[in-house]
C-alpha cells in the first residue's frame, strides 16, 4: 500500500536507468482486471524507467503466462551475456522441487467431516480433517490450504438442459489435451458459478443474440456490472441462450475451475500428516434461486470420510507467529476466522511457548455457535491460552461483537501492546476487519493518550514491524 | 426421652457437609463462576451449593453425545425453584412466574409436590433477573397473605 502511494505521489524519484517489467496477477471476476499492475507499469515508465519486457496480465490460472513472462524477462536481461543458458534452468529447478503443488494438487483423503454448529443453529460450519500422508507437503501455522472443488452436478444438469450439446460428447479440457465427457468436464474442470466481464464479452462475440451484443456495447458498463451480480452461467444461458458452433467452442471461453483457499486450522506438530479446516457453508438466495458456495457446499453436503480432495499448500509469510515464543499474542477471530488461531495454539502447546495469549471470538449464539468450545476450555485450563473473551451477537437485545469486548478491556489490551504483543485479525473482510481495526485505533488513542492521527501511525508502524497481521476474506 | 428413630445415624458427616463448611456461608465460588462466559456450566461443588439457593445446573441429555462430537460442552441450563409459603400462590404471583418462565426459561412452568414453582432452561448469564424477580413477589407477598 505505502509503496504504491509513494510511487504515485509527488515525492516519487526519477527512475532514469531503472529497467523494469511488471507481472500483474489478477482475477477477471473483478471489475478492474489487473488494475494495480497496469498502474505500476504506467507509472514506472512515466518516472523514466525502461521497460525490459511487456507487462503480462494474468488471471487466476497464472502458471503459463507467468513462466512466459519470466523467460522473456530473463532473456531480455541476459541479452549480450554468456550466462543466459545457465539462468533459465535455475528458474525451473526451484519449480520442480515439490512433486505436489498448486499445478499438481495432491489428492488428500478425508478423515473426518463434522458440523461444528449445535442443533438449532442458523449456521453450518464444517470441521474437515484431511490426510497428508505420502504427499511430502508441509506447512506452518498461518498458512492456507487450496482446494480444487467440483461443481454441484444438479446445477450442471440444469445447465445442460438449456444447451443442445450432448452431455456425453468428448471434449478437450485443457492445453495438455486431456479429454473428458462434457457433463463431467462441466462438473470438474470449469467455473460455472461466476460471470466475469471477459466471459460475457467473449460469449457476445460467438453468439447471435442481439440483446447480448447490446449489453456489452460501450456505454453499458453499469448495466453489465449490475447484470453480472448474483448471477451464474445458468442464468446467463437462460437469458441470452447458448453460443458457439460446438460444445468445444462453448467451453472454450469458460474459466478453469479456480481453487478456494482456507486458513489451516491445525498444526503439524500436534497432528502430523494431517491438515484441518474450518469451512462455513455458504447458502443464499439470488434472483429467485437458491445459490450454493461451490467448495463450502461440496464439503457440507457431499464429502464423506474416504473421499479424496485435490489440495495444495499456500504459504503465507504475512500471517506468522512472532519468532520469539515469549512475545505475547492477541488474536481476533470471529466465526471461521478462528481457524488459524487453533493452529497457533496447538503449535504453542507442542512447543511449550511461554508467551501469553489472548483470544477474542464472536458469533451469533453461545449455545450453538461456540466453535471448538471444549478445546478452548481445555487450553484455558492448562494455560496455553491465557485469556479468552467471547461475544454472541444474537443472545441479547443489543448486539455485542468482539470489538465491544476489546473496548471493555482497553486498558489491559493497551498494556499488552506496550509489552510488545503482536496482534492478529482473521475472518470477515467486509465489516469485521474494519470495525476491529478502528477499535484498535480508538484504544491506542484513549489509553495511549494520543491524537487519532498518531494512533493511526502507531498501528501502521506495528504493521511495518510485522506486529499487526491480517488474514481477511 | 428422645425417640431413637429421630437420632442421627452414627459416622462422619457426608462430603457435602464439608463443601458447605468450606463455602463461606454457601457462597462458594459462585460469584466468580457465574460471571465466566466461556462455559454455561459451573463446577460440581458450586452446583451442590446452588441447591441451597433454589437452583441447580442441568443439561439436555438428548444432545450430550452429539455435542461432544461437535466439540461443544453439554447444553447447560439452570433450573429455578421457588417455594410458596404454605403452598399458597396469589394470582399475581403466578403471573410473575409465568412471565419469567417465558422470558428467561424455556417456556414451561412446573408445580411440584413440595409446594414449589419450577422453571427450566435458564442460561447462566440470564439467571440474575428471574432470581431476583421471583424472590420479591413470592416471599413478601406470601407473608402478607399469611397475615
Amino acid at each position: 500500500m505505502s509503496f504504491h502511494e509513494y510511487l504515485h505521489g509527488r515525492r516519487a524519484p526519477s527512475l532514469e536507468g531503472l529497467r523494469f517489467s511488471v507481472l500483474a496477477l489478477g482475477d477477471s471476476s473483478y471489475e478492474f482486471f489487473c488494475e494495480t499492475g497496469k498502474q505500476f507499469d504506467k507509472r514506472l515508465e512515466e518516472l523514466g524507467g525502461t521497460r525490459l519486457f511487456p507487462r503480462m496480465d494474468c488471471d487466476l490460472d497464472y502458471d503459463e503466462p507467468a513462466s512466459e513472462w519470466l523467460e522473456g524477462v530473463i532473456s531480455s536481461l541476459s541479452e549480450g551475456q554468456v550466462n543466459s543458458a545457465a539462468a533459465v534452468p535455475a528458474a525451473k529447478a526451484s519449480v520442480g522441487d515439490q512433486t505436489y503443488s498448486r499445478t499438481n494438487p495432491f489428492k488428500a483423503e478425508v478423515l473426518e467431516n463434522i458440523n461444528l454448529n449445535g442443533r438449532g443453529s442458523n449456521k453450518e460450519t464444517h470441521h474437515l480433517e484431511l490426510s497428508l500422508e505420502g504427499s511430502g507437503l508441509t506447512f506452518e501455522p498461518g498458512d492456507s490450504l487450496g482446494i480444487y472443488p467440483k461443481n454441484d452436478s444438479d446445477l450442471v444438469d440444469m445447465l445442460l438442459m438449456e444447451l443442445d450439446w450432448d452431455p456425453e460428447e468428448t471434449i478437450k479440457v485443457n492445453k495438455q489435451g486431456e479429454l473428458r465427457q462434457l457433463r463431467e468436464s462441466l462438473i470438474s474442470d470449469f467455473e460455472i458459478t461466476v460471470l466475469t466481464k471477459s466471459l460475457i464479452e467473449q460469449a457476445a462475440l460467438l453468439s447471435g443474440n442481439e440483446d447480448l451484443k447490446e449489453l456489452v456495447k460501450p456505454g453499458n458498463e453499469e448495466r453489465l456490472k449490475e447484470y453480472r451480480e448474483g448471477r451464474d452461467l445458468l442464468d446467463f444461458v437462460r437469458d441470452f441462450g447458448s453460443w458457439g458452433e460446438s460444445a468445444q467452442e462453448f467451453v472454450s471461453i469458460l474459466r478453469k475451475m479456480p481453487a478456494r483457499l482456507y486458513s489451516i486450522a491445525s498444526s503439524l506438530s500436534a497432528y502430523p500428516d494431517e491438515v484441518h479446516l474450518t469451512i462455513g457453508a455458504v447458502r443464499y438466495e439470488s434472483h429467485g434461486r437458491e445459490r450454493k458456495g461451490v467448495c463450502s457446499i461440496l464439503c457440507a453436503d457431499r464429502l464423506q470420510p474416504g473421499d479424496l480432495l485435490p489440495i495444495y499448500i499456500q504459504h503465507n509469510q504475512n500471517f506468522k507467529q512472532p519468532k520469539n515464543p515469549d512475545t505475547p499474542i492477541i488474536m481476533v477471530g470471529p466465526g471461521t476466522g478462528i481457524a488459524p488461531f487453533r493452529s497457533f495454539i496447538q503449535d504453542r502447546e507442542e512447543s511449550e511457548a511461554k508467551g501469553k495469549t489472548w483470544l477474542f471470538f464472536g458469533d451469533q449464539h453461545f449455545v450453538t455457535d461456540f466453535l471448538y468450545q471444549t478445546e478452548w476450555q481445555k487450553w484455558l485450563e492448562t494455560g496455553v491460552l491465557t485469556k479468552m473473551d467471547v461475544a454472541f451477537s444474537r443472545d441479547t437485545d443489543e448486539k455485542v461483537y468482539v470489538q465491544n469486548r476489546m473496548r471493555e478491556q482497553s486498558k489491559e489490551l493497551y498494556e499488552w501492546i506496550q509489552e510488545g504483543a503482536a496482534i492478529y485479525i482473521c475472518g470477515d473482510e467486509k465489516n469485521m476487519a474494519h470495525d476491529v481495526h478502528n477499535t484498535l485505533i480508538e484504544i491506542i488513542e484513549k489509553e495511549g493518550n494520543m491524537s487519532h492521527a498518531n494512533a493511526q501511525a502507531y498501528l501502521e508502524e506495528m504493521q511495518q514491524n510485522k506486529r499487526y497481521q491480517r488474514d481477511v476474506y | 426421652m428422645v425417640n431413637p428413630l429421630l437420632k442421627a445415624p452414627a459416622g462422619p458427616p457426608s462430603d457435602v457437609e464439608q463443601i458447605k463448611e468450606r463455602s463461606d456461608y454457601l457462597r462458594g465460588t459462585l460469584g466468580k463462576v457465574m460471571q465466566d462466559r466461556i462455559s454455561a456450566g459451573i463446577p460440581d461443588d458450586d452446583n451442590r451449593l446452588m441447591k441451597h439457593h433454589g437452583s441447580y445446573l442441568q443439561d439436555d441429555r438428548d444432545l450430550r453425545n452429539e455435542r461432544q462430537k461437535q466439540k461443544l460442552e453439554p447444553a447447560y441450563q439452570f433450573m429455578l425453584r421457588v417455594r410458596m409459603a404454605g403452598g399458597v400462590a396469589q394470582p399475581s404471583q403466578w403471573l410473575v412466574m409465568d412471565d419469567l418462565a417465558q422470558k428467561y426459561g424455556n417456556g414451561t412452568l412446573k408445580l411440584t409436590t413440595r409446594q414449589t414453582f419450577q422453571m427450566h432452561g435458564i442460561l447462566k448469564w440470564n439467571m440474575k433477573k428471574p432470581f431476583r424477580k421471583s424472590m420479591l413477589p413470592c416471599w413478601t407477598q406470601s407473608l402478607h397473605a399469611e397475615m
